[in-house]
């Protein structure tokens, strides 16, 4: 078995030594999110504050990471999150994870606290905590350029040196946003992370991993989701779909729908400003969008920052959202959070209970705005520390629009009710990914299940939450596991009566759910159809993964990041969301078109094993081999 | 009947060269036997199965192929999109 190589390094001393991962870690968690949230649970005692010096920061990658295997570039950073004092995680692409295994590692546990800025460098096993100060107060475009070119990076942007609570990570253009993994970076004074290797990432069954990699490509690239529509619009090609369904936050999520969306649309973007679609390494699906920017080509915007820079402040030019993509990613800031605190700031400008010069529709000052935040300026530090904060400070709690803490992602769940739940009990706060992301089953998707339904949702949720936390544990990107939805689906396409009608059936299926949870130690098959990933962590760690004991992987990782949840306090009530989501209808004549959380969150703890408080039974701890793993 | 604004986008537009016209219809299902008629049965076939919405809305939540339509209105094709 080959096991992870892991390091810890201590910046207050200065010391770095190998980190041995044992077997049993090794096969209850593989490595990614899930043995980052272990690890954090041993290493680091209950009630830290994320910044002190003690507390570790752990960046690090799946098996599947660098094989090459398709969409396998994800690599995660896991610590304490700045926002919701619960679990970070944050996932990004790029080459670093690739190049960290390279370099000899799996991950890189980091504690203590350097007395000036450094920069670490992995090179070929060798690991140095190099003098940084130049760097400092560099954007994370102009770090990079200063570092060596052949080398992965991670970086932060002058938010993360002033420890904005919603500051992330750069690599490349691409980003770990969310969660504030950015602040605590600074908090550490690391500035950069870089690595670079030659090793040959060690796959237990090369010449089947191979023949499998082909034809799981083969796959994605006839899939239309895979094949066709990511690669053409990326997830940009959401907002008209989330419009069309009143699931597009509008004015801080005060509506659903947005009569002129369509001018920030992936559309309008793809027929007016894409230069071309570019990709991570090893991805066949390339999803990327460049655009031109002041004569410069740079990364298109995501559908959530189309959204939250678009309707969500009344704001309708794509030129606006893609500066603020851009001057977002070079301050390091997480573009959601950032977008929604302002929405956020608008709303209560609106209503008197606070001036910080924004006006819904205003673009004009919002550039300045992130600038100001990113430098926590004046009152715009209030801004810097997220609505959570902001609303403690100014009221308007039942429109901050966060679940624990951290600031939704860009679907109105009054009109995807599943999605509600699953951000109420995403275990890093408010993230459609962590929390099962239904809105692609209720809403944007092919297939639409009775959006304000609530019968099956909880199944569904866990079913779906278990799949992506396994997709992102073993070090894929989520897009991969988009091919689950059957191609017969997108070739009928929405309107088509068999597709209606399994839309309008779905809700009854809550029960063949729970069997299908419940039946997982005798799911001893893989197939393309459903978990790709499965064959190919199979192949590549050697160990037994089959579709069940890959969705038990991904069980195992929800809660072991529930477990540490729980041991840093969070209970069941902060599974919730702001009562303008559970009380007040988003469109007044439909009572329905609120989120039944009371209704919704005892199937969900029931379906997962968890007791009325919403705490992992010890019988559901032991069926998942963890037993004796409490924090 | 109702003169309504067509807007065809991702394949659709390829498949027939064109990205809007002018139409009279009264529902979607007749927009959708003009496109038939005029470009053929592929295009029909492929406008039968994107996301169909008026005015930015989906026919779901509206009445489905009989939904009508208003004067002025704008009927658009999209592409079925994912990501997270
Ligand atoms: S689908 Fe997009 S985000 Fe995911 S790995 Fe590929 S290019 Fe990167």
């Amino acid at each position: 078995m080959i096991l992870p190589v892991y390091a810890q390094i201590n910046l207050t001393t200065g010391k770095t030594e190998d980190f041995p991962i044992s077997e049993a870690y090794f096969k209850r968690y593989i490595g990614g999110k899930a043995l980052a949230a272990r690890l954090l649970l041993d290493l680091t005692p209950a009630g830290l504050s994320p910044f002190a010096p003690e507390m570790a920061v752990i960046v690090n990658t799946g098996p599947l990471n660098g094989t090459g295997a398709p969409s396998t570039s994800r690599f995660n950073v896991s610590s304490k999150n700045v926002l919701t004092g619960g679990i970070a995680s944050s996932n990004c692409g790029g080459s670093f994870g690739m190049m960290l295994r390279r370099a000899g590692y799996e991950g890189l546990i980091i504690t203590g606290k350097a007395e000036a800025p450094v920069r670490i460098d992995v090179s070929d096993g060798e690991i140095s905590i190099l003098d940084a100060s130049e760097l400092w107060g560099m954007d994370t475009e102009k770090v990079q350029e200063e570092l060596p070119r052949h080398m992965g990076k991670l970086v932060i942007g002058p938010a993360g040196e002033r420890m904005v609570s919603f500051a992330g990570l750069a690599s490349g253009e691409r980003m770990a946003g969310r969660c504030g993994v950015g602040a605590i970076f600074g908090s550490k004074n690391i500035k950069a992370l870089t690595a670079y290797g030659t090793k040959k990432i060690p796959v237990a069954n090369q010449q089947k991993f191979d023949k499998y990699i082909k034809k799981w490509v083969r796959f994605l690239r006839k899939h239309t989701m895979t094949g066709d529509s990511l690669p053409h619009y990326g997830s940009a090609g959401l907002v008209n779909k989330a419009n069309a369904s009143h699931a597009l936050p509008t004015l801080n999520f005060q509506q659903g729908h947005d009569p002129l969306a369509d001018t920030v649309s992936g559309e309008t973007l793809a027929e007016t400003r894409l230069t071309r679609n570019s990709g991570c390494v090893s991805c066949p699906i390339r999803c990327e969008r460049r655009v031109m920017l002041d004569g410069k080509e740079v990364k298109g915007p995501e559908y959530e920052t189309l959204g939250f820079f678009g309707p969500n402040i009344g704001a309708h030019d794509i030129d606006t959202v893609l500066r603020l993509n851009y001057v977002c990613d070079i301050l390091g800031l997480d573009t959601i959070s950032a977008a929604s605190t302002i929405a956020f700031a608008m709303e209560l400008g609106e209503k008197g209970m606070a001036d910080f010069g924004l006006t819904f529709g205003d673009v004009s000052n919002l550039e300045e705005t992130l600038r100001k935040i990113a430098g926590r300026e004046g009152i715009y530090s209030d801004l810097a520390n997220g609505s959570k904060w902001l609303s403690e400070k100014y009221g308007g709690k039942e429109f901050a629009m966060h679940s624990k803490g951290l600031e939704m992602a860009s679907y109105e769940p009054r009109r995807s009710v599943g999605m509600g739940l699953g951000y109420a009990t995403s275990n890093r706060g408010g993230c459609h990914l962590n929390g099962g992301y239904m809105a692609l089953l209720e809403s944007v998707g092919v297939l639409s299940i009775r959006p304000q339904d609530t019968r099956a949702k909880a199944q569904w949720t866990v079913f779906m939450q278990n799949a992506l936390e396994a997709i992102s544990t073993a070090g894929c990107c989520l897009f991969s596991g988009q091919t689950f939805v059957p191609q017969i689906l997108f070739n009928l396409g929405p309107n088509h009566f068999v597709t209606r009608f399994l839309g309008q059936a779905a809700v009854l299926t809550g029960p063949v759910v729970r069997l299908i949870l419940a039946v997982r130690p005798v799911m001893r098959f893989n197939t393309l159809l459903l978990l790709p990933h499965a064959e190919a962590l199979r192949l590549a760690t050697g160990l037994p993964f089959y579709t069940g004991s890959f969705l038990d992987l991904g069980e195992r990782t929800f809660n072991i990041e529930r477990l540490y949840n729980l041991r840093e306090g969070l209970t069941g009530e902060d599974d919730s969301l702001p009562a303008r989501l559970t009380k007040t209808p988003q469109n007044p004549e439909k009572k329905n078109t609120v989120v039944r959380l009371d209704k919704l969150l005892p199937v969900y703890y029931r379906t997962r094993g968890w007791d009325k408080s919403g705490r992992p039974r010890e019988r559901t701890l032991k069926r998942l081999k963890m037993e004796n793993e409490h924090g | 009947m109702a003169e309504v604004n067509i807007r065809y986008r991702g394949t659709l537009a390829g498949l027939i060269n064109k990205e809007e016209e002018r139409i009279t219809a009264e529902t979607v299902r007749e927009v959708l036997a003009h496109i038939k008629t005029a470009y053929g049965a592929a295009a029909g076939k492929t406008a039968k199965s994107m996301l169909i919405v008026v005015d930015g809305e989906s026919i779901h939540l509206r009445g489905g192929f009989a939904t009508r339509l208003k004067e002025g209105e704008t009927l658009q094709f999209l592409p079925i999109c994912g990501g997270g």
